[in-house]
């Protein structure tokens, strides 16, 4: 869809996608964050998890997900009888791609004993090696229910580990730091965000 | 901006630090009706949807998610006629994925999460 298309080939591509998603008995569900005519022709929107567990919830044989490779991939996991289809495989995510299975296990492996609190942000490789899950919403929540004394390894978001640091004022935690943030600049096929960039906005 | 308002950068007062689906249900128990989004511009489509007296601002145009842009309508079309991408992991890792999900939801935190769009009966709207 370019900026171009009109208001009727919107429209046109809308009801063939319903029609075609009745046929396959398809639901369809959208991030917050995507296009306007997407989300418009969504049976669900939400943010990541909640569209997962919608999509666990529903009876539906297929869910398009209309998001990013690991919102699927967290979708496929909570509805393992269900076929998860991504429109786009070029759909990732910077900050997801900042740590995978391999350099979680090396970095447990410098800490042995450590809790891992993973943000929903990740594969579902890292998910496996993880303790928890957490979003931004629960994060301190899930980090106050671990004991005082265990340590705490904290991933991928340094700018929510680093909050969630302050916040509940614990010195064990250890937070994955690496440069890349979700927002703002994103942009596919190119590196993560620069240090460079993150120094000029003064984090 | 969590790291601003935490560092004591941007004055907390009138902030509200969100989860996504937090920042979709505050505009409509609040009494304000204007309001500063600072996460992806996405989100501004449906904030506006569903709460049509009120105004919403970007708090950056630049908060543009490019991933979340290439899911396009004929995309979308595409996927279901072909039935692609499937996205499938591996039992062994899903089972170990599904318990670091469960246990964060067994810790609380979590509520209903999405809804239904109003205009999905009439999507050319």
């Amino acid at each position: 869809m370019t900026t171009t298309a009109s208001r009727d080939d919107v429209t046109e591509l809308q009801q063939e996608i319903r029609r075609l998603a009745k046929d396959r008995n398809a639901v369809i569900i959208a991030h917050n964050y995507e296009r306007p005519e997407v989300q418009d022709v969504a049976d669900f929107v939400g943010d990541s998890l909640g569209l997962s567990r919608e999509a666990a919830r529903t009876d539906a044989e297929v869910i398009v997900f209309c998001g990013v490779h690991f919102m699927a991939e967290t979708a496929a996991v909570l509805s393992p009888q269900k076929k998860v289809l991504l429109p786009d495989l070029a759909a990732g995510c910077s900050l997801a791609a900042t740590i995978d299975g391999d350099q979680l296990r090396a970095w447990k492996s410098e800490h042995p004993g450590a809790v891992v609190v993973s943000y929903v942000n990740t594969t579902a490789d890292v998910k496996a090696e993880s303790d928890y899950c957490c979003t931004s919403g629960n994060a301190v929540e899930i980090v106050n229910s671990i004991p005082l004394d265990t340590e705490i390894l904290f991933l991928p978001d340094m700018f929510l580990g680093a909050h969630v640091r302050r916040v509940t004022g614990r010195q064990n935690m250890h937070v994955w730091m690496v440069s890349a943030t979700c927002m703002p600049g994103s942009i596919p096929n190119t590196s993560p965000l620069s240090e460079r960039f993150i120094r000029a906005r003064n984090f | 901006m969590v790291e601003a308002v935490s560092a004591g950068a941007v004055d907390p007062e009138g902030v509200q630090i969100l989860s996504t689906e937090g920042m979709i249900n505050r505009p409509r128990i609040s009494a304000a009706d204007d309001f500063i989004v600072a996460t992806e511009v996405g989100i501004l489509h449906r904030l506006r949807r569903e709460n049509p007296t009120k105004r919403f601002y970007p708090a950056s145009d630049l908060a543009v998610c490019a991933y979340m842009k290439v899911t396009t309508l004929p995309k979308v079309l595409r996927s279901l006629e072909l039935m692609q991408h499937q996205i499938t992991v591996e039992p062994a890792i899903a089972a170990k994925a599904r318990k670091a999900i469960e246990r964060m939801i067994a810790i609380g935190g979590q509520r209903p999460l999405s809804m239904k769009p109003e205009t999905t009966a009439d999507p050319g709207e």
